[in-house]
């Protein structure tokens, strides 16, 4: 195609072909050496530079932590006393209880009173020891709510009332099974 | 090693088939980019460096299945180099023309040299980006009618056209700047 051109134009080609310059040896060997460094390298700011995979990444932190502690709090929610992860199942309570509303949080009390009354009955046969502190525990979950019910408004007291007068009985079925197994031991 | 070959190996994560590739294209780049921000510019050799560093992040997207695809790859990414360049930094011309006004006659023929070149390159961006493509490609980087052809996706005849086009076009333009152009 070049031997085609007209004279002016193939004066405007040359002029096109000198504004360009060709690299150096130096020229070339140091910018290789920096490409190389640099490929070498991580690249954090490419990698962190669309702000949604900033965002999506935090996202993906955030759900295998709260997908991490929702598993291991639901692992240790039957935790018996005498394992180390009934600290955990503990923790875990009172953590939900510092997020909860007034209202809810009484409820949740009375919830992990009622599960530890009825795990006590079913462990009392084998486990005397982890069936007392089970119910010793669902009983200072069940005071608390009876200190705190002042505290809420008339419809509530009723609502966790009800609530409190259920746990009770429980209370009291998981002691009567301690109690008889007592008598057969 | 065919071009090819480098960039399947490249792809699977031959550090030295990348390295290959890179310095292969290494002048072709360094061309263009000199010809987009001027080859006396302090930053050219920073441009090129991110052009190749960029190819080289990216070269999963690569794909070579037509002829040409590879340089095409290559000044795509160098184009946007070039523009990121300009957005940050935008062409300064000042201190050298204040000088050229003081200094002796060694000064003012390097402004006249370059302004002979910021002319030519002015009036190539007013060329469509289709002509200013063929003619970089054509005689800047020295592909021949065939291989642009290739790099551009069109046929020869097509790519004939624009160039003849372009440099009427481009004569023209310099021309209507200073009423000559040699």
């Amino acid at each position: 195609m070049s031997d085609e051109l007209s004279p002016t134009e193939q004066e405007l080609a040359d002029q096109l072909s000198e504004l360009a310059v060709n690299p150096s040896a130096v020229d070339r060997d140091k910018i290789m050496r920096a490409v190389r460094t640099a490929v070498r390298a991580p690249a954090p700011a490419d990698r962190w530079r669309r702000p949604w995979r900033l965002v999506a990444a935090a996202t993906a932190v955030v759900l295998v932590v709260i997908t991490g502690a929702v598993g291991v709090l639901a692992a240790t929610s039957q935790a018996l006393p005498d394992s180390p992860a009934y600290n955990l199942r503990y923790a875990g309570e009172q953590l939900r209880l510092v997020v909860a509303s007034p209202v809810d949080g009484e409820q949740l009390r009375i919830q992990f009173a009622r599960e530890r009354f009825h795990q006590a009955q079913l462990v009392a046969h084998e486990n005397r020891s982890d069936a007392k502190r089970l119910i010793d525990d669902g009983s200072n979950y069940l005071d608390q709510t009876r200190r705190d019910l002042r505290s809420l408004s008339a419809d509530e007291q009723g609502q966790v009332q009800n609530q409190l007068n259920q746990a009770g009985q429980d209370q009291k079925a998981a002691e009567d099974q301690l109690n008889q197994q007592g008598d057969q031991g | 090693m065919s071009a090819d070959e480098l960039v399947k190996r490249a792809k699977n994560g031959d550090s030295q088939a990348l390295d290959a590739l890179l310095e292969r294209h290494l002048p072709m780049v360094y061309r263009f980019v000199s010809i987009r921000v001027g080859r006396e510019h302090a930053d050219l050799d920073d441009v090129v460096q991110e052009t190749l560093i960029s190819a080289a992040r990216s070269i999963g997207s690569l794909r070579a299945e037509r002829d040409g695809a590879v340089p095409a790859w290559f000044l795509t990414i160098a184009r946007h180099k070039v523009a990121d360049h300009f957005r940050r930094t935008p062409e300064r011309t000042e201190a050298l023309d204040a000088r050229a006004a003081t200094e002796g006659p060694d000064v003012q023929e390097i402004v006249s040299e370059r302004d002979r070149g910021r002319r030519l390159r002015d009036a190539m961006r007013q060329l469509t980006p289709e002509q200013e493509e063929v003619l970089v490609l054509r005689f800047v980087l020295g592909f021949d009618g065939e291989q642009t052809a290739a790099i551009t996706g069109r046929t020869v005849g097509a790519t004939k056209a624009l160039q003849h086009r372009g440099l009427a076009s481009l004569e023209m333009l310099l021309l209507s700047q200073t009423g000559e152009w040699r």
